[in-house]
């Protein structure tokens, strides 16, 4: 075939898609492909105080790609890579092709593409940075409710990649993971997502796939509530305006789940499954009555419940939850894969984090149903502005 | 504390495992029956005896017990029988004054499943004197006088005191099973009961 | 990613299919420049998101890789790339411009374009894996992803400009190099392909 005969049928093949009709003229074809949508063409900026992904509401598609610096991997080839990464991720968040991009059509329609950047605490080790460390970052305790595989826990290097469009999505993972495979090797990959762009409000919150509304209790962006309880301060100078995240990947067992009755499944939790009142209350956001009892004397909101006992009054053990769900698929004896990136953020794991993950080791009805089965920390650089790179602080 | 747990966690999967086939056939636990039984009148009351139709999982039980005015009757922590089932919670204070009574139970089963209820029952022709609320300024006093009050520190704690009892003091709370300290006590009850069981599965 | 060389200026692995990499020029055809025009003569055209192929293992000693780019003419007349040098330490071999064609057996094969790469007047070029861009021979030593390469690219008005290229891995840009293809194949200008 000559190259334009491969041109008019390409055209031609696409103008079918593209129109539906079966007929189409390339010129045409070309113009219905790269038409926008508000979702497709939406952007959110990647410079700033902060990285983006973080304050950003939720995206319908998440990726976490864990990676590991390989073993002759120096300060200068670290801080190479995190410059090349920060490109690849600045002109994908346009909607640009990455450079180089063999696919440069797929980065047209960012729908709100992030990429966000985390050191692992071995990154620090490995690159003789230890004294950069920032305060109340390190690996969790081993808690006896995990059962931690290796495929899913810890790795030198996270990127978080969200977006509204799989597609999208996609094509930016393979762009970044390039990138990085020259200096890393890829350890795991998560995949999860939340409700589709236009199917509920953008500020309604999320159901898990337990059917729960999870996220309830979480900081609106763009408060001082929220800056206090994500933003590191300048302890160490490199890390303000950065966050620590914790990302747990946490194994739902819808099978037994579903033995529950409603009334069951609310009380393991303490809120309304219809719209995550709390059991003493109406609306979602009513405040919760602890004191309350019931005829038998007993606590409304039980003892067990996940909410008492994560819920807290001190400011100072509050954080951002921003999980996805995830959903292998069913597996071959019929049960489900399913289950949570869980993924909380936070300017200090040890004083905001540690305390509330206790409780729910030491008693949560939850726990019944749920597996941690992955576990990894993450220091997140603050942002950066054009020029510069996530990172720069601790790598120049 | 820790190993305790640990150990606990692998009690209950133990339960699991020794009468797991009772609780795949029905989806959930249920009280069968209790002493006092629900409705009746007794004399003599020094512990609430709860038998469920599956084993509970001790982390999660919570048993509590008023009078008809609403106050709280302090229960000690629970004991077990080998098999989980038997629930035996002893009153603080010995025998209980006469006079209506509901106790509240919220228990999971091994599946997880809560289950909770009451049971109403009256005491007639004890001896023991009754629960007078003391006043305001007396409740200070004894409170602070009696040492530690058992409490999950969300329970609203009653001091009471007998009539014709002077300092003898009641300190009456709501939830059970707070106290750490009585999951060593469940821990040995229960490493009897499995080691039980296995003889019995090998006879 | 390594490039075997099986026999001098032969890359291995011409496996892809190049029709398809050349529509890329569709989207990444970079804007009409609007600088106002200078007297031509000393125009120096400008370039946006330069790079090289990264070489992280040389074969036998050697290697050789390829340099892309957007560069554009703000003036009046055509200007074309004639070439360049490199840092010696690198390579002391010119670097040609080349092009990728069709041959006659209907494989995508890369040769020299002798006569250079036109930037049109006002307008850019874009060189890219499976058309235009200036070839790297006789590499002295690896090029290292992240690498910054700096050449001196020299243009037809006797102008030249220093220009810095961030090595970067891409898994194409193998095309067999054919000094026989036939020069009258139409090559991959991606300046004149935006269907869009």
């Amino acid at each position: 075939m000559t190259r334009r005969g491969f041109l008019l049928s390409a055209g031609t093949t696409t103008g079918a898609f593209a129109l539906g009709a079966g007929v189409g003229v390339a010129a045409n074809a070309a113009v219905a492909l790269r038409a926008d949508t508000a979702v497709g063409a939406a952007t959110v900026n990647f410079y700033g105080a902060h990285q983006a992904g973080i304050e950003t509401p939720f995206q319908a598609h998440g990726v976490f790609l864990g990676f590991d610096l390989k073993r002759d991997t120096t300060h200068v080839m670290a801080r190479r890579m995190m410059e090349l990464l920060t490109d690849d991720a600045a002109r994908l968040a346009q909607g640009d092709p990455a450079l180089p991009d063999n696919d440069p059509y797929l980065a047209e329609k960012p729908a709100r593409l992030t990429a966000t950047f985390g050191f692992g605490p071995g990154f620090f080790t490995k690159l003789g940075l230890s004294s950069q460390i920032p305060a109340g970052f390190a690996d969790l305790p081993a808690y006896r409710i995990d059962k931690l595989v290796p495929e899913y826990s810890g790795s030198d290097l996270v990127i978080s990649i969200g977006s509204d469009d799989p597609l999208t999505l996609a094509h930016a993972v393979r762009q970044l993971t390039r990138t990085a495979r020259s200096f890393s090797s890829i350890r795991w990959s998560q995949k999860g997502f939340v409700r589709s762009q236009g199917v509920a409000p953008a500020t309604q919150t999320n159901r898990n796939l337990f059917g729960q509304v999870d996220g309830t209790i979480n900081p609106a962006p763009g408060t001082e509530a929220f800056a206090g309880q994500v933003w590191a301060e300048g302890s160490p100078s490199w890390f303000a305006g950065g966050t620590q995240l914790v990302l747990r990947r946490i194994a739902m067992n819808l099978d037994t789940w579903d033995k529950l009755d409603e009334g069951g499944k609310e009380i393991s939790v303490g809120r309304k499954l219809s719209n995550g009142a709390p059991l003493t209350g109406v609306h979602e956001f009513d405040a919760a009555d602890m004191e309350a009892k019931n005829s038998a004397g007993l606590s409304v909101i039980p003892d067990f419940a996940h909410m008492r006992r994560a819920r807290t009054d001190n400011p100072k053990e509050k954080f951002l939850r921003r999980p996805l769900n995830y959903d292998d698929g069913i597996l071959l004896d019929g049960t489900s894969n399913s289950g949570l990136l869980f993924a909380a953020y936070m300017a200090n794991i040890q004083t905001q984090y540690l305390p509330v993950q206790q409780r729910l080791v030491d008693l949560d009805l939850l726990n019944t149903w749920t597996t941690p089965i992955g576990s990894a920390v993450y220091a997140l650089p603050p942002g950066c502005l054009p020029g510069g790179f996530i990172g720069e602080g601790l790598l120049s | 504390m820790h190993k305790t747990l640990v150990t606990l966690g692998a009690l209950i999967a133990g339960l699991t495992l020794a009468f797991g086939s009772a609780s795949a056939a029905t989806a959930h636990s249920e009280l069968e029956g209790s002493v006092p039984a629900q409705g009746s009148t007794v004399s003599t009351v020094t512990e609430l005896v709860l038998t469920f139709g599956e084993a509970v999982v001790p982390d999660y039980s919570t048993v509590v017990l008023a009078n008809s005015a609403g106050i709280s009757v302090e229960l000690g922590a629970p004991t077990y029988d080998t098999t989980a089932t038997v629930m035996t919670i002893p009153i603080t204070s010995g025998a209980l004054p006469n006079g209506d009574y509901i106790a509240g139970f919220r228990i999971v089963s091994v599946d997880g499943h809560p289950i909770s209820g009451e049971i109403d029952y009256t005491v007639a022709g004890s001896d023991v004197p009754a629960f007078v609320v003391p006043t305001p300024s007396d409740s200070a006093t004894e409170a602070a006088t009696q040492g530690p009050v058992v409490t999950d520190g969300t329970t609203e704690t009653v001091t009471l005191t007998r009539a014709n009892d002077g300092p003898n003091v009641l300190v009456v709370v709501g939830t059970i099973f707070a106290a750490l300290v009585a999951l060593g006590l469940v821990t040995v009850v229960l490493l009897v009961a499995i080691r039980r069981n296995r003889a019995k599965a090998t006879e | 990613m390594t490039m075997t060389i099986i026999a001098k200026r032969t890359l291995a692995f011409a496996t892809l299919t190049m029709a398809a990499l050349a529509l890329a020029g569709c989207t990444s055809a970079a804007a009409v420049s609007t600088h106002t025009p200078e007297a031509d003569a000393a125009v120096v055209p400008t370039f946006t998101d330069v790079w090289v192929k990264a070489a992280p293992e040389l074969m036998g000693g050697t290697g050789m890789t390829a340099l892309f780019g957007v560069f554009e003419n703000p003036s009046h007349d055509d200007i074309t790339i004639l070439g360049g040098t490199a840092d010696a330490a690198l390579t002391t071999t010119k670097l040609d411009t080349h092009e990728v064609v069709q041959n006659d057996a209907g494989e995508m094969v890369m040769q020299e374009k002798k006569d250079g790469i036109v930037i049109p007047a006002h307008g850019s070029v874009t060189l890219k894996p499976g058309s235009y861009h200036i070839m790297f021979w006789d590499l002295k030593k690896p090029i290292a992803v992240g690498d910054t390469i700096t050449i001196t690219v020299n243009f037809s008005n006797g102008t030249s400009a220093t220009v810095d290229a961030v090595a970067r891995d891409i898994a194409n840009a193998n095309e067999t190099y054919d000094p026989k293809a036939d020069t009258g194949a139409t090559p991959a200008p991606s300046s004149t392909m935006n269907m869009g």
